[in-house]
């Protein structure tokens, strides 16, 4: 076999990046412990910035729990579109330095700097430290960046140094470091698999990438082999550039409800804007999907999740709303229920035409209201609850103020 | 009670009524089959409430009663026994005796008063139709009916006296399966019912042999199937049937006659590759051929060609795999009749040399 030319790909990690953001936009939250968060009762914290982080504060917590941890903490409602419009001008950034450019999610992303047949540590260091300044430069923010032969090392390495770090692991020191990693250090082991592992009496990556494949094979089936690679720091994923990444495989929503609820009439209206959510998604994209899942979380944060093959792809809002109400009634909710998610997968781009006009006007109304919402925003035209009617099977159209 | 009989007879008769019972039932006795002694026979019934299967078997009735005992416990048992006769018997309230030889088996009972009432066969009779015909026509429409369990009146097929003829018509709202057949006598002008699936499938079964005559009796909110000793009730779906009528296209521009079992060849090998994606196909019409391609990403593409006479202009047309398979798999006949309209509106598939059957089917559009 011939020895595969060495990669060199960088993992750029922007630091507490919404927090960082509002911190940069606002100069009297900089220094200072700061949250964003959303509006809703039981909204939680997507970022906190280092000088709450210090006190506990992290994300996913209920911002109750953060005061009371970190009482200074300054709580900033999030804004979408500033972090978006923030992102999009880091990423056009990054295309700069490689062609390249993997989004791995709207604050980090993974560059390959391979540019010769005989890349270099030290070139990419280089690369590395004007891409940092270009960042701080155009947008005022820090970002730790990890640069490895791999995607996994490289991620490893951007959390190794926080904030503003840059650290490179060249395959020679990769051995020494995993050695002693805890497995729940890489990027893909979370809590439950290092739960797991440590049943199996495996605590660090050296014991991870030892122990006998085929046990592993066993206990996790196909993921076993991934494991037994991240044990040994391998990782044969391509940095996959946004044009050439794959279509999108599923298209899920899901929603924590303002309060704990067994109502049958009021959990299928938020099935039924799930649906719509995920409906209008999935013809946006031309696609339907052959296979449902609804997951529910009750009151005790237990999770259960049931699945639906269905013989005709579906992508009307009201075909999916009545699965998925159909899978919730079977479901009988024996607690109150917390959040629920209604997921499409065996996506499918072609569409079964249908026989009956019936039908095929069904079609062309939910093509309109999409016209419509695309023109003039979510959710201005949608399927609404019959008043007074619960549960409801067949909803009414709601039509909502047309904004101007 | 007391009778023998022999365990060929019983045991083929168990195995046509544990497929109407319940096993999965709340209600114990719908797990049992109610046996009646009579005169000269036994007579069993099994239900789960949505059909119902009764049917008399010979035997030497010593003394007449009746009793319900688990179906499938009462068809393990005398299948394990090696002899012929079989000896059924009560000797103690709520056990009845299963007897050969030396062996000797004793099963609890429940009362046959708590047996669910079977209907009274009142008269009716819509028709009577040879059994290997109305078996055929089963096959060849029910497959088009629907899965989909929020559209119920679709998942029945439609029993449809209209005229002369008898119609039998499944659709999911995608393909649409219609087999007329011309009676010369029927009882009643008009009537509609839509029939469970499931219905159809299990009189099927039981008209595997495909010799004599079928009845079809209209009950108060039943339907009965009458064939040799054994009568099939079922309950009939409520609802008005869609008008497929209006989706069955008049005068299609172009047609296609080509070998069956080519065509089924050409479309199995291009859906082994569509199976992995959105399980279409598409099927270029020209003057000599048709090709049957596929495309599935990341696995493979497929080209299949076969000779046919076409007449139309050439034309793509993307189908659903499965929808054609399933109607090139029921039909009988060598020569296949594909007309056309566009590319996005309904074809026809009718078997060449045979009236009376008609599938639509709608195409696939591709994005």
């Amino acid at each position: 076999m011939i020895a595969k030319k060495t990669s060199i790909i960088a993992h750029i990690d922007m630091n507490a990046f919404f927090a960082s953001v509002e911190q940069r936009n606002n100069p009297s939250l900089r220094g200072r412990p700061v949250a964003v968060c959303g509006t809703g009762k039981r909204t939680i914290i997507s970022a906190a910035s280092y000088e709450a982080k210090a006190y506990g504060v992290k994300t996913g917590m209920p911002p109750g729990q953060a005061l009371k941890i970190c009482p200074g903490l300054i709580l900033v409602t999030g804004s979408g579109r500033k972090y978006i419009d923030t992102s999009a001008k880091i990423m056009a950034l990054f295309k700069n330095f490689s062609p390249t450019v993997e989004v791995a999610s709207i604050d980090e992303a993974f560059l390959d700097l391979t540019t010769s047949a005989a890349p270099s540590f030290h070139e990419a260091k280089k690369t590395a430290r004007c891409i940092k300044e270009a960042v701080l430069y155009e947008t005022g923010l820090t970002c730790s960046v990890g640069i490895a032969c791999n995607k996994l090392l490289a991620k490893l390495g951007s959390d190794l140094q926080k904030p503003d770090g840059l650290v490179i692991i060249t395959p020679e020191e990769s051995a020494a470091l995993l050695e002693t990693l805890p497995v729940g250090k890489l990027c893909g082991i979370g809590p439950s698999t290092t739960a797991v592992l440590r049943l199996m009496g495996i605590r660090t990556c050296g014991q991870l990438g030892k122990y006998p494949l085929y046990l592993l094979r066993r206990r996790f089936g196909a993921l076993g082999e991934k494991l037994h690679l991240m044990g040994l720091g391998l990782d044969y994923s391509p940095v996959i550039p946004l044009e050439r990444s794959p279509k999108a495989k599923s298209f899920g929503h899901s929603v924590t409800l303002s309060r704990d609820t067994s109502d049958i009439g009021l959990l299928s209206g938020y099935l039924l804007q799930l649906s719509q959510a995920v409906g209008r998604r999935l013809r946006a994209d031309a696609a339907c999907g052959s296979v449902l899942t609804l997951m529910v979380r009750y009151t005790d944060f237990s999770i259960t999740s049931r699945q639906k093959k269905l013989y005709t792809p579906v992508s009307h809002s009201l075909d999916i709303f009545n699965i998925a109400r159909d899978i919730l009634l079977n479901l009988k909710p024996h607690l109150p229920v917390r959040l629920l998610g209604v997921t499409l997968s065996g996506i499918n781009r072609t569409e079964q035409l249908s026989l009956f006009s019936m039908e095929n006007k069904r079609y062309a109304v939910q093509q309109v209201m999409d016209d419509i919402n695309n023109r003039y925003g979510d959710k201005t035209v949608r399927w609404g609850a019959a008043a007074g009617s619960t549960p409801c099977r067949i909803p009414v159209l709601s039509l909502c103020t047309v904004k101007q | 009670m007391k009778a023998k009989i022999e365990k060929s007879c019983l045991a083929s008769t168990l195995q046509a009524i544990m497929r109407a019972v319940s096993n999965r039932s709340t209600q114990p006795i719908l797990g049992n089959t109610l046996i009646e002694f009579e005169e000269g026979h036994l007579l069993f019934t099994g239900t789960d409430l949505e059909i119902g299967l009764k049917t008399a078997v010979k035997a030497q009735v010593e003394s007449n009663g009746s009793v319900t005992v688990p179906a499938k416990l009462l068809y393990e048992i005398i299948s394990n026994l090696p002899g012929e006769e079989i000896e059924l018997c009560q000797e103690k309230e709520h056990e009845l005796l299963v007897k050969q030889g030396k062996s000797k088996y004793s099963i609890r009972t429940l009362p046959a008063s708590e047996y669910p009432l079977f209907p009274e066969l009142e008269k009716g009779d819509i028709c009577e139709i040879p059994a290997a015909i109305l078996q055929q026509a089963i096959r060849q429409v029910i497959f088009a009916s629907s899965q989909d369990e929020t559209r119920p009146i679709l998942t029945g097929v439609l029993l449809e006296v209209e005229g002369n003829n008898i119609n039998l018509a499944a659709t999911d709202g995608h393909r649409l399966a219609l087999r007329s057949i011309s009676l010369p006598e029927l009882s009643q002008e008009q009537i509609a019912l839509i029939i469970p699936e499931r219905t159809f499938n299990e009189l099927s079964r039981l008209l595997s042999s495909g010799e004599g005559e079928v009845v079809i009796r209209v009950l108060s909110n039943q339907v009965a199937f009458i064939y040799n000793k054994i009568v099939l009730v079922s309950r009939i779906i409520e609802g008005k049937y869609p008008n497929y009528r209006q989706v069955i296209p008049g005068n299609l521009p172009s047609g296609t006659v080509a070998s069956r079992d080519e065509i089924t060849k050409a479309v199995k090998g291009a859906h082994i590759l569509a199976k992995e994606g959105s399980h279409v196909v598409k099927m270029s019409f020209s003057a000599e051929r048709i090709a049957v391609t596929a495309v599935t990403q990341d696995v493979g593409d497929v080209y299949e060609e076969i000779n046919a006479q076409y007449d139309g202009e050439d034309m793509d047309i993307a189908f659903n795999a499965r929808y054609l398979l399933d109607i090139l798999g029921n039909l009988d006949e060598e020569i296949v009749e594909i007309k056309t309209g566009t590319s996005l509106s309904p074809a026809i598939i009718r078997p060449v040399g045979k009236e009376g059957y008609t599938y639509v089917v709608m195409p696939v559009k591709m994005g």
